[in-house]
């Protein structure tokens, strides 16, 4: 169930990333493009997430999963403040 | 919707300003066009008439001509009112004559206007694009 | 290390969300709202992981987050559903190009 879960939240990130990512080629608005890669991350974050739960048992990812939330979200907050003016 | 002043404008109007007037220069550009509908300006007349630079004058003209309601007459770079609908040219009657009556209203609603950046950003998670963006 | 990180990711959860709150009351667009919920309800999630000394697997946390970005989804689907009326174009773009 977990699984399932991490998988739906990492397709919903990358469809948020993918889509702002479009909307950067289209109109080159730099928000754009720190919010579509903070998605990214996340998704990253999802995709680590799910296999440090259900695959990789000899490892711990904990701070691979920590590492992309926190640069997804230093990437966006740099955005937002440096560039939606 | 927190636009102001917006309820003397008609909602087709209102509508027509939100998506396609970003500035009083822009509106002023548009109205010089369609007042003088049989004349061809290049930039230069443009911003001689308007008081502005000619490269102001020709981002001004490009803008409008990408939103279909101007036409450029390439040979010769003078640009021409022409919107391609009836609806069209109705609705920019209605901005000339509301823009006559109640100029504050026009240009209230216009810097109302949320930023660009972030009306692109909710715009992006449109799956089909606005045509007119 | 990882209480470290938390911190710092609860605190970007918490301030990205405050931004959306407050370009939601800028623009009066719902779609920002609905991010600044979802981005709240993460910091609380990750908050609540922290002080419950277990880890994100066990069943309340994934649902809640599960519910944080059903949020996002909902917000993308409406944002698509509301756009129909408003979305008549008044002159016809020749060419379509961006």
């Amino acid at each position: 169930m977990s699984g399932f879960v991490y998988i739906l939240c990492a397709l919903t990130s990358l469809a948020c990333s993918v889509l702002l990512m479009r909307g950067y080629i289209q109109n080159r608005i730099r928000l754009l493009f720190w919010s579509g890669l903070c998605f990214g991350c996340f998704a990253a974050n999802n995709i680590v997430l799910y296999l440090d739960v259900h695959v990789i048992h000899q490892v711990s990812l904990m701070l691979l999963r920590d590492g992309f939330t926190l640069a997804g979200l230093l990437i966006l907050l740099f955005g937002l403040i440096w560039d939606a003016n | 919707m927190q636009y102001v002043a917006a309820d003397e404008l008609s909602p087709t109007l209102q509508r027509f300003i939100i998506d396609h007037i970003s500035s009083v220069d822009q509106l002023e550009t548009l109205l010089l066009l369609y007042r003088n509908p049989l004349t061809d300006f290049t930039a230069e007349e443009v911003s001689a008439r308007l008081y502005t630079t000619p490269e102001a004058a020709r981002t001004r003209l490009e803008d409008l001509r990408g939103r279909a309601l101007v036409s450029q007459v390439d040979t010769k770079k003078t640009y021409r009112f022409a919107p391609l609908s009836n609806e069209a040219v109705a609705v920019v009657d209605a901005l000339a004559k509301a823009y006559k009556e109640r100029p504050v209203s026009v240009i209230t609603l216009i810097y109302s206007k949320p930023p660009a950046n972030l009306q692109a950003f909710s715009d992006a998670f449109r799956l089909r694009k606005k045509e007119d963006k | 290390m990882h209480e470290f990180m938390t911190g710092g990711i609860v605190l970007g959860y918490l301030l990205s969300s405050l931004f959306f709150f407050r370009f939601w009351r800028d623009t009066g667009d719902r779609l920002f709202a609905l991010f600044g919920v979802s981005f709240l309800i993460l910091a609380v999630q990750r908050t609540a992981l922290l002080f419950s000394h277990h880890n994100e697997p066990n069943s309340i946390f994934y649902i809640v987050r599960l519910v944080a970005f059903l949020i996002i989804l909902f917000a993308i689907l409406d944002k698509n559903r509301a756009t129909k009326p408003a979305a008549q174009p008044l002159v016809d773009r020749s060419g379509g190009g961006q």
